[in-house]
């Protein structure tokens, strides 16, 4: 009966010990899942449409389908990473998506200002490359 | 009758048997009155020395906080003691340059615990490697863990105090830590306490990352190990990189183990004296050599900076420190680096933040924070993305600015402009050398080292 119950504290405690291991996240796990938070909830009409005044009905909306427009992003240049080509030919497609979806929000004059920003292919320095390409 | 005798008999030895003396006398000495004259054997063979002690301790390679053991690198600390009669104990270390010249002095004590063990009872210079605050010890294992060091120490040479020499062995108590104290001479003592740990401090008087040792049968590289306290030695014959701990003693610097280079065996550099932008020492004591600062690695491996990029995509590098700069480590206090309501856990470069087209990527080069509620990257669309490309063999960051208008405290800014332009202060060229990625010695840790003057130097892992 001791026996029994000798072994079944061991079991137990060797338990917690791997599900408090399982839940201990690595930094490096951490790091990754704080970009994705950050990227979820960035004002990006301060970052990308700074030159536009986009009000504050609009800002939610606007966020939300940068973030999406983002996210797709991501997601297409991991598949494509090592293929730019590939990047490259399948973009222009979300980029298309994205402009529909932001036209639905902005009006006609928000929209006619922010296409004027996109900038030069070959300027590196420029963060609105993000959107454009 | 017989069988009572031998009941009485037995009863009779069970009794002595059971009789329990309270103390046993040796020599007509108790217990207690044996120990505290061991004890008081101990501390007047450290006090009595002469001229002091120079202790040498050697980490066992593992770190324990709480009872979690973690792999540290092999670490080696030296000091030069004085103990008193009034458990007062003066020091220098080679634990930093200020501690290097300056005499600090604690008090320490002698107490039989398991073993007859030395403590050093108050903060001293012995405790600066065992702080579990990073940004004191500059350890690379993050909060909680120093070096693997220890200020406890039991006596470990198995025989009796006053049969103890000139040589002492300890062993640390919590962390294995070897240590071994020596009589210093006269002539030690004479220099430690006129001009400190001199080899540490001509040694790095010299502030580049790369320092060439020209001299011996080949010339060779010597950086930084992990955490400063060992070194990484190429030759551009044996590309293959040595890792090799050292001591620092008055006037050489000596290797824990012979290093080979193209057949020539060398255990120290020794008779180090500084000359004003290089220094001359003696190879093994004999050889006469120069020690040099360069600006590029003596055999750089070819790719690497490429494959630290790409490596970033699925498993973002981390660094905890910030930069290292002219002989400083975390010259901007990048530990403490403060964002309302979060806490600094890591300096992130994470590439593939987004894509800008062409090929081309938008990477995180920015503080990560815990603690906060809608954003782990506080400083990220204000400073914090870096446009990466790889040019010559190294690795060059354009710095962009995302317009978030979140305001980066000036130790931010300052390496974020290191960052821009791979040099550690101006005059800046019209566009940045980058930065040379340079494999440590666990393999799996890189230094990102200033391409424009080999002054700065940030080291990056996957913790």
């Amino acid at each position: 009966m001791k026996k029994i119950c000798l072994v079944a504290v061991i079991t137990l405690l060797g338990a917690y010990s791997v599900y408090a291991q399982q839940n201990t996240s690595s930094k490096t796990e951490q790091a990754k899942a704080g970009l994705k938070n950050t990227m979820a909830h960035a004002d990006y009409t301060r970052i990308f449409l700074k030159k536009i005044p986009v009000t504050d009905a609009q800002k939610p909306q606007v966020n939300k389908i940068i973030a999406d427009y983002l996210d797709a992003k991501r997601t297409l240049s991991l598949a494509t990473r090592k293929n730019p080509a590939a990047y490259d030919q399948q973009q222009p497609a979300l980029f298309n998506t994205f402009k529909t979806n932001l036209g639905a929000v902005l009006t006609p004059a928000q929209m006619s200002t922010f296409l004027a920003s996109k900038p030069a292919p070959d300027d590196d320095k420029n963060f609105l490359n993000a959107l454009f390409y | 009758m017989k069988k009572i005798l031998i009941y009485l008999l037995c009863i009779s030895a069970v009794f002595s048997g059971c009789d329990r003396k309270s103390d046993l006398n040796i020599d007509g000495k108790s217990t207690d009155q044996r120990l505290s004259e061991a004890l008081a054997t101990y501390q007047n063979k450290l006090a009595d020395a002469p001229y002091g002690w120079i202790l040498t301790e050697t980490t066992a390679g593992s770190a324990m906080n709480g009872g979690v053991s973690v792999t540290a690198p092999r670490a080696v600390f030296s000091y030069y003691m004085k103990f008193d009669k009034n458990f007062k104990v003066s020091m220098i270390s080679d634990f930093s340059p200020p501690t290097s010249t300056v005499f600090n002095t604690s008090s320490y004590s002698i107490k039989a615990t398991q073993r007859p063990t030395l403590v050093f009872d108050t903060y001293s210079y012995v405790h600066l490697p065992c702080d579990p605050d990073p940004s004191v010890s500059n350890s690379p294992l993050g909060g909680g863990f120093g070096w693997g060091t220890d200020f406890e120490f039991a006596f470990a040479d198995n025989i009796a105090a006053a049969e103890l020499g000139d040589t002492i062995h300890l062993s640390g108590n919590l962390n294995n830590a070897k240590a071994i104290l020596v009589k210093a001479t006269q002539e030690e003592q004479t220099i430690f306490t006129t001009t400190g740990f001199g080899a540490y401090n001509t040694f790095n008087k010299i502030l580049t990352y790369f320092k060439r040792v020209t001299g011996g049968v080949e010339t060779f590289e010597m950086t930084p190990g992990i955490g400063g306290r060992s070194v990484n030695i190429k030759s551009p014959s044996n590309r293959q990189l040595v890792n090799v701990a050292c001591q620092f003693t008055a006037r050489s610097i000596r290797f824990e183990t012979p290093v080979t280079i193209a057949g020539q065996s060398i255990s120290s550099l020794d008779d180090l004296v500084w000359n004003g932008g290089t220094i001359s020492a003696k190879i093994n004591g004999t050889a006469a050599a120069t020690i040099t600062p360069a600006l590029a690695p003596i055999a750089p491996e070819p790719g690497i900076a490429q494959a630290f990029y790409n490596e970033g995509f699925d498993n973002p590098w981390l660094a905890f420190p910030g930069f290292h700069v002219n002989g400083v480590d975390d010259a901007y206090n990048i530990l403490k680096l403060p964002y309302p309501g979060g806490n600094y856990l890591a300096f992130v470069f994470y590439p593939g933040l987004v894509n800008g087209g062409g090929g081309r990527f938008f990477d995180v080069l920015s503080p990560f924070f815990t603690g906060l509620t809608d954003t782990g990257y506080p400083y990220l669309f204000s400073g914090g993305v870096a446009f990466t490309r790889v040019a010559s063999g190294r690795l060059v960051f354009v710095m962009l600015d995302g317009g978030d208008g979140v305001v980066n405290p000036p130790g931010l800014l300052a390496t974020n402009t290191i960052f821009d332009t791979g040099k550690v202060a101006p005059p800046y060229g019209s566009s940045s050398q980058g930065f040379y990625i340079v494999r440590k010695e666990n393999g799996v840790s890189y230094d990102m080292v200033t391409a424009g003057d080999a002054l700065g130097w940030m080291t990056w892992a996957h913790p």
